[in-house]
């Protein structure tokens, strides 16, 4: 299975415009599910959601939780509480663990976790497109 | 599943998340579970994107 994205092109600050390479993932906990265009981000550890979103696919905090306080570059860090959730990415469909952040203070991220190992992805900036190739399972 | 769009303006969304519809921006705001349900309450049935527009001063790193 091979499954292609485009870059988009976004007005930044520090330059007038950036590529940044998005995918099209599906991301299902029990009967809710959430079609989102995610930034792919081979420098995250892990999937980042927003808290709206993280509610939006039915996740609770529990009584008591153990919430996880993580950094990025930047030194700053936010609350967060790691689910396991169904993700699908053209038609390859695998449990991911997600960062589910408690503020919306974050962009929706692909990270690496559970999700770079079911693919090899290409990234071809100067063309502006993204490849995910699916690894068979038996690799 | 739709085709993922590139050339669509949003810059009238900073900051907010967009429901998209193929190529029309259906609802928006700072919720994400209000604006999925916003969507879907008037496009039931079609396929519902979520995005969510940065900032202009945002980084991703």
């Amino acid at each position: 299975m091979k499954i292609e994205f485009p870059y988009v092109k976004e007005k930044a600050n520090v330059v007038p415009f950036i590529l940044r390479p998005l995918a099209r993932v599906v991301i299902r906990n029990k009967e809710r599910e959430i079609i989102q265009d995610m930034y792919i981000d081979s420098g995250a550890d892990i999937t980042l959601l927003p808290f709206s979103v993280g509610t939006a696919l039915g996740f609770e905090i529990k009584k008591g939780e153990d919430i996880k306080r993580v950094g990025g570059v930047g030194g700053s860090k936010i609350s967060v509480a790691v689910r396991t959730a169904r993700m699908r990415i053209g038609e390859k469909e695998f449990d991911c663990r997600i960062a589910w952040c408690l503020s919306e203070d974050v962009p929706l991220i692909l990270g690496r976790l559970d999700v770079f190992r079911e693919f090899e992805i290409l990234f071809k900036e100067k063309e502006e497109r993204i490849v995910f190739m699916a690894i068979p399972v038996n690799n | 599943m739709q085709r993922l769009k590139v050339n669509m303006d949003f810059s009238k969304y900073k900051g907010k998340y967009v429901a998209l519809v193929g190529d029309k921006i259906v609802a928006s705001g700072k919720n994400a579970e209000k604006v999925l349900d916003e969507a879907r309450s008037k496009y039931g049935g079609k396929e519902v994107v979520l995005r969510k527009i940065p900032e202009q001063e945002t980084l991703i790193l």
